[in-house]
């Protein structure tokens, strides 16, 4: 019997005689399905075996007879089918009639071969007592190859037939549709499947390999189609799940998290962009905008609640995947407000974004609370977080903070405690990681962001900055700390005051005030001491030594009357040693009978430093020494009614030292420039006692130095003075002399380039005005029409300019915010600020010296330091070739400007303000450049 | 670009000065402030030391702000909001142990950093060794420091600027000494009648500088108190809950005194209390626990802090019974003064309308008005005082009452934990027994505001109307803490929930229900509902459990039927020899309390009956003849118990299967 008529004959049989002739017949057709080359006979065949004999055949004979032998056949001719049509499509054309018809007809086998591949899964899982994945196993492997080359096929159909997918859409459709019903046949085969405890290892890894196709299949349907996507994920999880005392050690669980994690944002993105659209659009509910968006959301809801649910099955094996959980959290709460680069959305679409994902990241957050791995990824000493995740980071770390004191005590230790031993992973404690990325969102604190506060007395939430989030967090965490936990929490409350930034350290001192307030008395006597020491072993006036005298200021506030006497017995007021720990606090915190000998202490100690300084022939030298008690004289001058005793003693000492004040010195002498400072700052608390010729001597020494360009801090001790003069009455045999220079100085400061001082004179000025009896003083300090207006302006409260731009004024900020940091790592890795003001002849040696020490430093103790010491060893070997090409670039653009401006001409706009300035800006840059280059030479 | 942070700058510093902002408000302008001197020294704007000197001046203002406890211009160091935070928390402060010394911290890395860093730099003397030796003031001296131009430039300078002729001395004089001495004396004449006249000022303001003393975190009045508590007060209370930290001083040596309260004015930060303080802390005297009620002002004060707290206090007096507080003076709890009660007697304040006191109210905005009204003028009771004494017999019933629920109110921070008080009580017996009387004895008795409402007034036709009354009644127990809800004839109320019942009468079951104890209701509640009943089988079994003790009341026994019968016997003449006394108790077994009521009003009205009718117009009241033994026995004639000995069993069992009492 020939084929065809083979084929012929048993298509025309019934089902019995089928039955009957199985045993012979079938392994013929086999055969010829197996020798055929002609893609439709064999569909042909295959159609007779799947339909006619296939349910006659017993379960146990089902792979052995059939699919083994008949369904990589299938796979084959399926291939080759793809080939072909990827090689012809091609010449697709309408004109090319034959070529269409022929392609048309193969995706017609390809349909054809899904659908009676799915009649065949159908059958199979029809049958009863299928629970062995071995009895079918060819057929899972076959058809998941199939439903990826489809799925792949449908997914670049738009490239591969390009301008022609109209001539066979109809054909990709339901071939695409025939995928999905194979498909959901086949998970409903699998879903059958059971496996014992005692399966063999070809059994598992058939489960592995099933679970990582339909992983594969998931990445290439994640944009056809979001229905099957979330079956297909929902499935592979279910089947992780059920096997997973079988599986879990066999999966790839890292890359089934960063899928997860990937279509997570994939489909967060989506939601964003279309939430914009609509927001921007003002679309309504019935939008198919919106219904997308509210699938998307679906979507991204079912991922994040995925990703939860897996994590809480295999947690154990994600040891590796932590930085990526650790980078999702920063990847999607940077994609939501407040953080900046958050895009904005309506209110709503925010809130119904926010239910879905960060809900499920929470989830994911407490899951991952107690496990190591994820704790030193999150703890990691150096961040590899950019900008934008930064303000994300910190607060990934305060919800860590939030959720910390219900924690069990081991969970507690991880984060807190910071690595002990050298083996540990190294990771900080989770408080100095607080303070270092609250110090990183620098642009975040300029901006600010606003926060959902605390809801209290059931009001509803207000915002709060960020600085009070984070604070308030801090406390509450401070509040229930256990004991253990403190040494870390002091250790990094030190650190972060120990460091640069002004508001981290005020945060860190904010903290620690709540925490002595909370602590016993004895803990905050503790404290204060060890401040104390630490002001007193401070080498100089550092920004470090500012944090913690305002530490300690604040701090004696709290203190009993006898722990403060035992401060002052510590440190003795008449020792000058220790003036530093007394120079900043205010007289009123003290008890009187700690205050009355304070007092006393530091005004005799003061009275006889000065004596010994005028006894030794006033020399420069002394002078530091000098200034050491002047400064701790103002903390008991400069208070509301200071001890007649000590107003007499500090005004012997004040008319003494104007008389020494001279211009040229001050000038020339930084330690001088202190030293009028003070005797400016001493004279203004005790001005109302000063006698006429004193201020009268003040006044010309202030009008000499004019124009006081460069010399802002004696401005702003000036500016102190003046303000206080407003209330004393100059006596008439001075006025002619005093008041003209008075005006003189008013008129001088108003016109003074920097905003911040001029605001300060501003305000000195209001001052002055409002009470002084001398108005002619006033009228004549506005000499230019501008500061007239200004002052006219600050008084009637009327801000100058226009508010700025949202844009304009972020992308401003963006710049001053990185000035701002490198300016703090600067200061952090101990560089000298580099000052604007009377660098003397040995500044450049000095600062160069110290960037030398600071490197060295750097070098050996690598394990503190923070900031990327590679950054500057780049700059050293940066060849000048590079130079060549920049200087290049800036040459190209200067020139390019300035046909700009000659284009521009006389009638056209004139050359708006901000050009300028830039370029005013630009010659700054130049110049620096230019004395950098000259210092390394 | 300067221009943009000027007027950001002004902006704020605008704001500050205006004095609309919140503290918080002022607190982030201080900080932005900071920020910008920041950047204004890392632009080279400024010059360090003036950016020091700036960034110093700014912080401490923003300092003085944070650490106020003023509530209107400071922060309090965000105590309230982070300690709501951590609110469920336990408080390990009194084992924290500092592990720094001067030495550990030597060693600690940024310690060393900053040490290192800035020793090669600021340690140095801003005095170049060369200049040392120049004279400051004397333009003679700069020369021999080798600076060749110097001398000629500043000397020329030096003549400018002193007008006065002083500066002439000094920079033509050489030496160190001799310039210095004609300002000196200068200086020192002006002294000496300087001294005089600012001789006074201190005077004056010695009260002010003294640094005031204020609670710890605000809110408690007893700050000066608090600050001479022996150390030993502390640890009574071991389980010391936030809450408790707050108001007390947990850390009693130690002082808080802070920027607002120390400030120039003198005056208390709390008006609203100062002028309770002395009395209260007066009467208190040296005692170092805190009863209930100030716990419950506290409570409260801190739930409403918002406001100002001179309103608070007589809102929250108005609202308790009006003779709370009569009975005060008896009993153990004599050294609790509460300060509502107090002020109510010698101020009067008490006459404000509830109604206005609960518009303060932030947690009774969702209620109808009309329904709070309701509950406020027509559930609260507003009867006689009822002491102990008042109730005859019933002592198990009473002590297990003081034990379960009038002590813990008075003392909830004993009460915590396994001892907390239940949620509710349930009295049952035959009728007229005192379970009502009991009920309002409670509320006299633990201080606490009495709701008494009967089952009716709870119902009403309106669809939804039944549950509002409940949820409001429950609501408006929560602004009043602590309050004791008595629900007479609760059987009606809560039946067993049966199929056939009416829908909304099983609604209103089950929101009472979760009230008494359902998601919404929170731990530290401090809500007593008693309920009395004398169907007790008929209570459904969720309700059951929810009133974790159930009290029998039982007759009265012999001794009590007889103290009933003195007690009334005391207000109207008779003569009962104590053997007729005996004797009427031994009648009048298995009758009730208010069967004895009844009997003695049956006797008292003997005498009356004896009058002639024509009589009756015209004899005075001392004619009238006393209450004899034989009108007793005349009115047992009538008088009959109301209880079956039947129910009486039923009682019994009842109490054997579920009650609490022996």
């Amino acid at each position: 019997m020939s084929q065809t008529t083979l084929l012929e004959e048993v298509e025309q049989w019934s089902p019995d005689i089928c039955k009957n002739e199985l045993k012979t017949v079938l392994p013929k057709l086999v055969s010829i399905l197996c020798r055929t080359d002609s893609s439709t006979e064999h569909i042909r065949v295959l159609r007779i075996i799947m339909d006619m004999f296939l349910p006659h055949l017993r379960l146990s004979e089902l792979e052995e007879e059939c699919f083994s032998k008949v369904l990589p056949k299938v796979v084959k001719v399926f291939d080759n089918l793809m080939e072909e049509i990827s090689s012809q499509v091609s010449g697709l054309s309408s004109q090319n009639t034959e070529l269409t018809t022929s392609l048309r007809n193969s995706l017609q086998v390809m349909i054809q071969t899904l659908e009676t591949v799915a009649m065949c899964v159908k059958h199979v899982c029809a049958l009863e007592g299928v629970s062995c994945l071995s009895e079918v196993r060819s057929v899972p492997s076959c058809v998941l190859y199939l439903l990826r080359n489809t799925f792949q096929h449908c997914k670049e159909s738009e490239v591969v037939y390009s301008g022609r997918l109209s001539l066979v859409g109809d054909l990709l459709q339901a071939l695409f549709k025939e995928a999905y019903t194979l498909q959901k046949g086949l998970i409903e085969l699998l879903d059958r499947v059971s496996l014992h405890e005692a399966a063999s290892k070809d059994e598992v890894s058939d489960i592995v390999t099933v679970i990582h196709n339909l992983l594969d299949i998931c990445s290439i349907i994640s944009s056809l189609d979001m229905a099957l996507h979330a079956n297909t994920w929902k499935f592979a999880i279910k089947q992780c799940v059920k096997h997973q005392s079988l599986v879990e050690e066999h999966l790839r669980h890292s890359d089934i998290i960063s899928c997860l994690c990937e279509d997570l944002l994939g489909s967060l993105s989506s939601c964003l962009e279309l939430a914009e659209q609509i927001t921007q659009q003002g679309l309504q509910a019935h939008n198919p905008e919106v219904k997308l968006f509210q699938k998307s959301t679906k979507m991204c809801r079912f991922f994040a609640n995925t990703l939860v649910h897996y994590v809480k099955e295999f947690k154990d094996f994600l040891v590796t995947s932590c930085p990526r959980f650790h980078l999702l959290f920063l990847q999607i709460h940077s994609k939501f407000p407040p953080c900046l680069s958050a895009p904005s959305l309506s209110p709503s679409l925010a809130e119904e974004l926010r239910g879905a994902v960060l809900v499920a990241m929470d989830a994911l957050l407490t899951q991952l609370l107690a496990f190591r791995p994820f704790v030193e990824s999150v703890l990691a000493e150096k961040q590899s977080c950019g900008v934008d995740t930064a303000l994300a980071h910190c607060l990934l770390l305060v919800s860590v903070l939030a959720q910390l004191s219900s924690q069990p005590e081991g969970a507690l230790q991880l984060w807190c405690d910071g690595s002990r031993f050298p083996e540990e992973t190294p990771r900080l404690s989770v408080f100095d990681a607080v303070f270092q990325s609250f110090g990183r969102c620098v642009l975040e604190r300029v901006f600010p962001v606003r926060l959902p506060g605390v809801m209290l007395r059931g009001q509803a939430q207000g915002s709060v900055s960020l600085h009070q989030h984070v604070c308030v967090q801090l406390c509450a965490c401070v509040a229930a700390l256990p004991a253990p936990q403190l040494p870390q929490l002091e250790r990094s409350l030190l650190c972060a005051l120990l460091q640069p930034d002004v508001q981290t350290a005020l945060l860190a001192t904010d903290v620690w005030c709540f925490l002595a307030r909370y602590g016993s008395a004895e803990l905050c006597l503790h404290h204060v001491l060890l401040v104390a020491q630490l002001i007193k072993s401070c080498p100089g006036e550092t920004p470090q030594w500012n944090h913690l005298s305002l530490l300690l200021r604040r701090m004696l506030f709290l203190m009993t009357p006898a722990h403060q006497m035992e401060l002052l017995e510590r440190f003795p007021a008449s020792q000058e040693e220790n003036v530093g720990v007394w120079g900043h606090l205010l007289l009123r915190s003290l008890a009187p009978e700690v205050r009355a000998r304070l007092e006393r202490e530091l005004t005799a100690m003061a009275a006889s430093a000065c004596k010994d300084w005028h006894r030794s022939g006033c020399m420069l030298g002394g002078v530091d020494r000098l200034n050491r008690v002047l400064w701790a004289l103002r903390v008991v001058v400069r208070v509301e009614a200071p001890e007649p005793k000590c107003v007499s003693s500090a005004l012997s000492i004040l008319a003494q030292l104007w008389t020494r004040m001279c211009a040229s010195q001050v000038q020339k002498h930084g330690c001088l420039r202190q030293t009028l400072c003070l005797v400016l700052s001493l004279s203004a608390g005790l001005v109302k006692s000063l006698e006429p010729h004193t201020i009268s001597q003040a006044i010309s020494c202030l009008t000499a130095l004019l124009p006081l360009t460069a010399l802002d801090d004696v401005t702003l001790a000036a500016l102190e003075f003046l303000a206080a003069l407003g209330s004393v009455f100059i006596p008439p045999d001075i006025q002619p002399v005093v008041l003209p220079r008075l005006s003189t100085v008013f008129g001088a400061l108003l016109a003074s380039d920097s905003w911040l001082l001029r605001q300060h004179t501003l305000e000195a000025f209001g001052v002055f005005a409002e009470v002084t009896n001398h108005e002619e003083v006033i009228s004549q300090g506005l000499t230019s029409e501008e500061s007239k207006t200004r002052v006219v302006n600050f008084l009637s409260k009327m801000v100058a300019g226009e508010e700025e731009q949202a844009e304009a004024r972020l992308e401003r900020l963006r710049a001053e915010s990185a000035t701002l940091e490198a300016h703090t790592h600067a200061l952090e890795s101990g560089q000298e600020p580099r000052t604007r003001t009377h660098t003397l002849a040995q500044g450049g040696q000095e600062q160069q010296e110290h960037t030398h020490t600071a490197k060295r430093e750097d070098d050996s103790q690598k394990q503190t330091t923070l900031e990327p010491c590679p950054k500057r060893a780049r700059q050293e070997c940066l060849g000048w070739e590079e130079a060549k090409v920049h200087l290049q670039t800036a040459e190209g653009a200067l020139k390019a400007l300035q046909t700009l401006g000659g284009a521009i001409g006389p009638q056209s706009s004139p050359p708006p303000q901000w050009l300028l300035t830039r370029l005013h800006e630009l010659q700054t840059l130049i110049a620096h450049i230019s004395k950098q280059v000259d210092e390394v030479t | 670009m300067s221009s943009a942070h000027l007027d950001e700058w002004q902006r704020r510093s605008f704001d500050i000065s205006s004095g609309t902002c919140t503290p918080e408000q002022t607190a982030d302008a201080y900080r932005a402030h900071i920020l910008s001197i920041q950047y204004a020294w890392a632009n080279q704007e400024l010059s360090p030391a003036a950016s020091a000197s700036l960034l110093r001046t700014y912080s401490e203002r923003y300092a003085a702000v944070l650490d106020s406890d003023d509530p209107r211009t400071g922060l309090n160091n965000y105590a309230e909001s982070a300690l709501h935070v951590a609110r469920n928390q336990k408080n390990h402060s009194d084992k924290w142990e500092s592990s720094l010394s001067s030495l550990s911290v030597q060693s600690l890395p940024c310690v060393q950093r900053m040490m290192q860093a800035w020793t090669g730099l600021a340690g140095k003397s801003l005095v170049t060794p060369a200049d040392v030796n120049i004279v400051v003031g004397g333009e003679g001296g700069g020369s021999r420091g080798g600076n060749a131009p110097v001398p000629s430039t500043s000397g020329g300078r030096a003549e400018h600027p002193h007008p006065s002729g002083v500066g002439q001395q000094v920079s033509s004089g050489s030496g160190a000494g001799a310039p210095s001495h004609p300002p000196a004396n200068a200086a020192e004449r002006p002294k000496a009648w300087e001294g005089i006249q600012t001789g006074q000022t201190p005077v004056s303001f010695s009260g002010k500088t003294q640094p005031g003393v204020s609670p710890l975190f605000g809110q408690n009045s007893g700050s000066s108190t608090g600050a001479q508590h022996p150390a030993g007060a502390a640890s009574s209370w071991p389980h010391n809950q936030q809450s408790m930290f707050f108001s007390s001083s947990s850390n009693p040596s130690k002082r808080k005194n802070f920027y607002g309260s120390a400030g120039e004015n003198n005056k208390p930060s709390h008006p609203g209390y100062g002028a309770q303080d002395p009395r209260a802390t007066g009467r208190r005297g040296e005692s170092s626990f805190k009863s209930a009620r100030e716990q419950l002002i506290v409570d409260q004060q801190k739930k409403n802090s918002h406001q100002p707290q001179r309103t608070q206090l007589p809102a929250g007096g108005a609202v308790v019974k009006k003779s709370l507080g009569a009975n005060r003076q008896r009993g153990a709890f004599s050294k609790f003064v509460s300060p509502m009660p107090r002020q109510e007697e010698e101020g009067g304040a008490a006459s404000e309308a509830p109604q206005e006191s609960q518009l303060f109210d932030e947690r009774l905005k969702n209620f109808e008005p009309k329904i709070i009204e309701l509950i406020m003028s027509e559930i609260m009771d507003h009867g006689p005082p009822v002491a102990w004494d008042d109730i005859a017999g019933l002592d198990f019933a009473k002590t297990t009452i003081k034990e379960i629920v009038v002590w813990p109110m008075l003392r909830p921070d004993i009460f915590t934990g396994l001892r907390g008080p239940p949620k509710g009580i349930l009295l049952f017996g035959p009728p007229g027994t005192g379970k009502t009387l009991i009920g309002k004895c409670i509320a006299c008795q633990s201080g606490a505001t009495f709701f008494s409402i009967s089952a009716s007034s709870l119902t009403s036709k309106w669809v939804g109307e039944g549950e509002k009354m409940v949820r409001a009644l429950f609501a408006i127990a929560r602004c009043h803490q602590p309050a004791v809800i008595f629900i007479d004839e609760i059987d009606s109320l809560l039946s067993q929930r049966t199929d056939g019942e009416h829908d909304s009468s099983r609604r209103i079951k089950t929101e009472f229900l979760v009230q008494l104890d359902g998601a919404a209701t929170s731990a530290d509640d401090r809500i007593l509902v008693v309920g009395a009943t004398n169907r007790p089988q008929e209570i459904d079994e969720a309700a059951r459990r929810r009133l974790a003790k159930r009290l029998y009341i039982p007759l009265p026994e012999a001794e009590a039927r007889k103290k009933i019968v003195v007690n009334l016997m005391s207000r109207e003449k008779s003569q009962l020899a104590p053997e007729e006394l005996e004797g009427i108790v031994r009648n009048t077994e298995g009758f009730s309390g208010a069967d004895m009521t009844q009997l003695c009003r049956e006797a008292a009205l003997g005498p009356i009956r004896s009058i002639q009718f024509s009589d009756m117009a015209t004899i005075t009241a001392e004619q009238v003849r006393p209450i004899f033994h034989s009108d007793f026995q005349e009115a047992l004639r009538t008088v009959r118990p109301s209880v079956s000995s039947k129910d009486l069993e039923l009682y019994n069992e009842w109490n054997k299967t579920f009650g609490c009492g022996r």
